[in-house]
């Protein structure tokens, strides 16, 4: 049996009178790959926010390789081997792709120069089939190619847990291809991922494991199978 | 009249230079803290006035003297940063953008005073870099003037260098652009906040070193150049270290030839200040987010 890597328990986050998760827990193994689903409004994104530190439980733990880091702030998290992408992408806009690869190097540059991790990020973004884009600014890129680059940024993290918020959304249907190419690729080198994205066809086809939020709820989990005969994931989507 | 016209563009642009090196810091620190700094004319006196004690009672020559007082003051501000600024970041004050104005204007109001207690009212002058004149043709132009503009060229290049070529340099675009998304790429936010408000204090400190040899030094002699580097920083468009450059050297010589070419040649000094402000004024109405503003994108 695999180890777990995430463990995330009794998970509660309220934002004034809204509660948006509610005692949620769910764990992932090490190279899983587990979709998270819902309804507009039921919650994914405030959990990604929780794991990746950009919001704090109001109860509850997120225990990452056996260490607590619901307290931590997202840049310690970050370097602890978490990366993540945006639903709304979050490109340096004023800076080259190259530039947009090269700022997690602060935090992981061992030797102190650039030159050191060029290679890598040339890499990369040879990888992400962008590598033509390199001297072109954040602003000038398509949303697609937008969606490449925060990847290709998460990469140079080389981080254990991938978080994907939405990374199909307003892609050009070939663009979505490759990225799910990228993402199978990934996962097949130990990559772990949690992908949320309405794109059913997509998440249903990549993740290995499903989560199903309702109004800030977990209200079902199961492997894609399970989880497309579940009747309250169903009712959750389509009402009564 | 011609050499006269010359003269004042050579003292336009080294005032300029000035100009760039203390609304420099004061757009670093802007674009990366989401501050205004109004104490920021306080930290170009103290560099003054180190510069100068530490050249006439230490015996620094007068070049090593701006360049420790332009150390002392980095470390200055990382103080000021950690102390007073630090709670709009971790999120103990609730309504952050006034804390921040009340915080450096209570700052200023009291550097200035404690200037005046240390100091005193009296002016005083730092020692010369270089005594003497140069002369080009039929030109005359002081050493000192010639030695302060190559030192501040020498430091705002070395600025950009640092902003646009380093780890560090990348580290504070990326908090200047979106400090979520930089915190997530492991960037060290609070890090780079540390970094910029003592890069942007020091900047401050040399402008005010460098002025020291060639006009007085006094308590109060950061009031108007501050007000000055936020006409710059609007001018050039808020957050724009081109346009912040480019906008100083521009305030610069429309004092300085507008003060001369001022049709009552006897009260033209007197309008000085007001020819910058008349110029923002303009170029705010012909293009509202300045020389090379961008229109804000949220990305959140």
């Amino acid at each position: 049996m695999k180890k777990h890597m995430l463990k995330v328990s009794r998970v509660t986050k309220r934002f004034g009178g809204l509660t948006a998760l509610e005692n949620v827990s769910f764990r992932v193994a090490e190279n899983e790959l587990l979709g998270v689903i819902g309804p507009n409004g039921s919650g994914k994104t405030t959990l990604i926010n929780l794991i990746n530190g950009i919001h704090k439980p109001d109860n509850g733990d997120i225990i990452f390789r056996d260490m607590p880091i619901h307290r931590l702030s997202s840049y310690k998290i970050a370097q602890k081997g978490i990366g993540r992408t945006f639903q709304v992408t979050r490109v340096f806009r004023r800076m080259s792709v190259m530039e947009n690869m090269m700022v997690p190097a602060l935090s992981i540059s061992k030797s102190g120069t650039q030159e050191a991790l060029l290679p890598k990020a040339l890499e990369i973004l040879a990888l992400l089939k962008i590598v033509h884009l390199k001297d072109e600014y954040g602003r000038s890129l398509s949303g697609g190619q937008h969606k490449l680059l925060e990847l290709g940024r998460v990469l140079m993290l080389d981080p254990d847990l991938i978080l994907l918020d939405e990374p199909f959304a307003g892609v050009h249907p070939e663009l979505k291809a490759d990225l799910h190419d990228h993402i199978r690729k990934l996962h097949d080198r130990g990559k772990t991922f949690i992908l949320i994205s309405h794109d059913m066809h997509s998440i249903f086809s990549l993740s290995q494991r499903l989560m199903v939020l309702s109004s800030g709820e977990k209200i079902a989990h199961g492997t894609p199978e399970e989880i497309r005969k579940n009747e309250e994931v169903i009712e959750a989507y389509l009402g009564n | 009249m011609t050499e006269y016209l010359i003269l004042q563009a050579l003292n336009g642009l080294i005032i300029g230079l000035i100009y760039a090196l203390m609304a420099l810091g004061l757009t670093l620190i802007f674009s990366v803290l989401k501050i205004v700094n109004f104490a920021h004319g306080e930290l170009y006196m103290l560099g003054a006035y180190f510069s100068y004690y530490l050249a006439k009672m230490f015996g620094f020559p007068p070049v090593l003297a701006v360049l420790s007082s332009i150390i002392i003051v980095f470390f200055l501000g990382v103080v000021i940063e950690v102390l007073f600024l630090r709670p709009v970041y971790t999120g103990a004050v609730e309504r952050k953008d006034e804390y921040a104005i009340l915080i450096t204007f209570g700052l200023s109001i009291f550097l200035q005073n404690l200037a005046l207690f240390v100091f005193g009212p009296w002016t005083r002058r730092s020692p010369s870099f270089v005594s003497g004149t140069t002369s080009f043709c039929s030109l005359s132009i002081s050493n000192d003037r010639l030695v302060v503009s190559a030192l501040a060229i020498v430091f705002m290049v070395a600025t950009l260098i640092i902003i646009g070529r380093t780890f560090i340099g990348k580290g504070l675009r990326a908090v200047s652009q979106d400090r979520e998304a930089a915190a997530i790429a492991g960037i060290n936010p609070f890090k780079m906040n540390l970094l910029a408000f003592g890069a942007g204090s020091a900047l401050a400190a040399a402008g005010g070193a460098l002025i020291g040899p060639i006009f007085l030094i006094f308590p109060t002699m950061g009031a108007m150049p501050v007000i000055k580097s936020f006409v710059i920083i609007v001018l050039g468009g808020m957050g724009s270290i081109k346009g912040c450059i480019i906008a100083s050297l521009i305030l610069g010589e429309a004092e300085s030839l507008g003060s001369v070419l001022f049709p009552d040649l006897t009260r033209g000094l007197a309008y000085k200040n007001a020819i910058g402000l008349l110029f923002l004024v303009v170029v705010l109405l012909l293009k509202p987010t300045g020389l090379f503003g961008e229109k804000h994108v949220r990305m959140k």
